[in-house]
């Protein structure tokens, strides 16, 4: 029989005189339900969770399709074959929905017999009455439907179907989400929503709306291909889930989805071009769109992943600088406790060199005695160096004590340079000392650190200066109530790359070694530490290697009157 | 072990096979099935179901309802009944055929102003 009222359709389903809409929903939906179905199942086929996918998408695609052809036909013998099979496709959906939340919360474990027994139980009665009266009696040609000879308890035990399938999933989750990790409680809230958006959509389609329209509560014809896009829009977002769980994102999948609503929407303009030029025309749009949309959803994506590897970089490196910070405190710990205890007997080696140096076990011969010297000289290096360590290890460990005071700094870098100038003169150097201060050149700070600084400038001045001279000229700026120390030698200077270096810790210009092969690199980096401490400023200067260099300290000098003794 | 482990697929797709082979069989070999269709009805003479194209029903089109099996039905018309005028009468000796008229007493306002969605209720209300 066919339905008189209506034209034949061709090729089971395109009828005239139908809505183009129709076709282009049910058809793309359809289509890309099963590309992104059968994507998911290549991409990992012996997965059963991408098995269970594939059966998802098939069902749906199926149910899509003959949903679309139940409603363009106009056989009524092949309609009545083919409408209980949206009934049969609906239950399986809705129970496999089910299967494939146990096996994504088992982590691809499959489920137990009873599970599936169960499952059974419920698909049974559809899949065995379905060919029956029960189901379906009969075909109205008016209308051309089976509407008003649908059995009312087949349709409402498959309708209930859903739901339960709903409750089930809901509750699954529910109690896997409470003992569940923090990235798999993200992976539970994403493939939750979106296999509950599913179930309702089919639901809504299935019952809800028609329902409800019956009733005369709902006038929008179309809420039936939103329900139907609702439900292909979360059947991708399972896809993208199931296949790529780690590298997840919301952002990227919904570049995706707009992009490919872009495309089919300028595609569909295809049914309103009419003419050679309009064809054209479609043709460039939905090439300049695919092309854009696919260079866009791609750098999304490629920036999304290099988040991620950022983002786990930065973890990575927490961690080791972590690792690292409890290494070094253990190194300085180390350091101290080790120089702690090489000090005494280093002190022990001075003093009696010392007192053999100045006769007090007899006189030695001029050979001992010059080994003696060197006994007495190396030692006191060595203990330049415990000190130094000793240093670097309080400052790291933030237990250097500073006894600030307020001190005349002038005088006692007029001091320092007098005690110095023997140590410049047996090098055959001359050492100037010049003041410009116009202030009081008091500055507060300890008076004990900032001597060792000072010192520690004109002594490396006087090691890596082999000829000429060592300048050190104290000014001050009353405008700024800054005083400045600077310590010029005529030595071996460094390139600009060492004088940004050369206040770290172990680090020695590049030609220290040619000069003085002596020095451990830590008197910079101890003088700068205590400068940074007492407010001050370190920096240095020079023009290059063989030019000389200069090395600058610089203090907040504190307010009063002129000094009358410049 | 395989069957046990694939029991449930198999037992799905049997299920389905058998369903299908009987959905065919009954209603695409055998016909099994009624179907329902507009019959003749003389508004001056019989109580009509009335079909309005537009809401001023400019072309009123006034039917009475038939129901009746579609195998024997396609057995005397073929596949179209609209050129058949053994579709719009019950013949004698056939037990499932009846040709309802619209109850004027009963749901006289639906049967004066029927229009598509109106047939679709009153006929959701006989059948109810």
């Amino acid at each position: 029989m066919i339905c008189y009222f209506y034209d034949t359709p061709t090729y089971l389903f395109f009828g005239q005189n139908l809505p183009e809409l129709l076709y282009y929903s049910y058809i793309s939906v359809a289509l890309i339900i099963l590309v992104v179905g059968l994507f998911v199942f290549i991409n990992a086929r012996h997965r059963l969770l991408n098995k269970l996918f594939l059966i998802l998408t098939v069902s749906f695609s199926l149910w899509t399709l003959i949903s679309l052809i139940s409603w363009t036909n106009i056989n009524s013998s092949f309609i009545m074959f083919i409408w209980p099979f949206l009934a049969i496709l609906a239950a399986l959906l809705f129970i496999f929905s089910i299967y494939f939340i146990y096996v994504f919360l088992n982590k691809n474990e499959d489920v137990s017999i009873k599970i599936k027994l169960l499952f059974l139980l419920l698909l049974s009665p559809v899949l065995l009455l379905a060919h029956t009266n029960l189901s379906v009696s009969g075909f109205n040609l008016i209308v051309c439907n089976t509407s008003f000879y649908e059995g009312l308890i087949f349709k409402i035990y498959y309708i209930i179907l859903g739901y339960l399938a709903m409750i089930w999933i809901g509750v699954l989750l529910i109690q896997k989400y409470k003992t569940a990790t923090t990235k798999l409680k993200k992976q539970i809230v994403f493939i939750g929503v979106s296999v509950e958006l599913f179930l309702f959509m089919l639901s809504s389609i299935i019952f809800l709306i028609t329902y409800l329209g019956g009733k005369e509560f709902l006038s929008n014809s179309n809420l039936e291909l939103y329900a139907l896009f609702g439900a292909t829009i979360s059947m991708v977002t399972i896809g993208v889930l199931i296949m790529r769980p780690k590298t997840f994102s919301v952002g990227a999948l919904t570049i995706n989805i707009l992009v490919i609503v872009l495309v089919i929407l300028v595609a569909s303009q295809y049914a309103y071009a009419e003419t050679k030029a309009g064809f054209m025309l479609v043709s460039i749009t939905l090439f300049m769109t695919a092309a854009a949309g696919w260079i866009l959803a791609k750098n999304v994506k490629k920036e999304i992943k290099q988040r991620k590897e950022i983002e786990k970089l930065v973890k990575q490196l927490k961690k080791a600088n972590g690792r690292l910070k409890i290494l070094d405190k253990v190194k300085s710990e180390f350091v101290s406790i080790a120089s702690h205890q090489l000090r005494s007997p280093i002190t022990s080696i001075r003093g009696y060199a010392s007192m053999l140096l100045e006769g007090v076990y007899g006189k030695f011969p001029n050979k001992a005695q010059q080994a003696l010297k060197n006994i007495l000289d190396s030692s006191k290096y060595m203990a330049i160096l415990i000190e130094d360590y000793l240093n670097v290890s309080r400052i790291e460990a933030g237990n250097m004590k500073y006894e600030l005071s307020d001190f005349n700094l002038k005088d006692e870098v007029l001091k320092i340079s007098d005690e110095m100038r023997r140590a410049a003169m047996e090098k055959g150097l001359v050492l100037i000392y010049r003041s410009d201060c116009a202030g009081t050149a008091m500055v507060h700070a300890d008076i004990g650190k900032m001597r060792q600084i000072i010192m520690n400038l004109i002594d490396n001045s006087i090691k890596y200066t082999p000829k000429g001279t060592v300048t050190i000229v104290i000014h001050d700026d009353l405008k700024k109530k800054k005083i400045r120390l600077t310590v010029q030698d005529t030595g071996v200077g460094m390139d600009k790359e060492d004088t940004e270096e050369i206040f770290d810790k172990f680090i020695r210009a590049k030609n220290a070694n040619e000069i003085n092969v002596t020095g451990a690199g830590l008197g910079l980096f101890i003088a700068k530490k205590m400068v940074i401490e007492m407010k001050g400023k370190i920096w240095t200067e020079s023009e290059g290697e063989g030019k000389g260099s200069s090395f600058n300290i610089e203090f907040p000098m504190l307010s009063g009157k002129a000094n009358p003794n410049k | 072990m395989y069957l046990k482990k694939h029991f449930f697929v198999y037992t799905i797709v049997i299920l389905l096979v058998f369903f299908a082979a009987a959905s065919h069989f009954r209603f695409m070999v055998q016909q099994d099935y009624n179907v329902a269709y507009g019959g003749y009805c003389n508004p001056y003479t019989q109580e009509c179901f009335l079909y309005c194209n537009d809401d001023v029903c400019s072309e009123p089109f006034y039917y009475s309802i038939i129901e009746r099996q579609a195998a024997e039905i396609f057995t005397l018309c073929g596949e179209n009944i609209t050129q058949c005028d053994a579709a719009y009468e019950c013949q004698e000796g056939v037990e499932i055929c009846s040709v309802i008229f619209c109850d004027l007493e009963l749901d006289r306002e639906d049967c004066e102003s029927l229009t598509e969605n109106d047939f679709v209720k009153d006929f959701t209300e006989y059948k109810s």
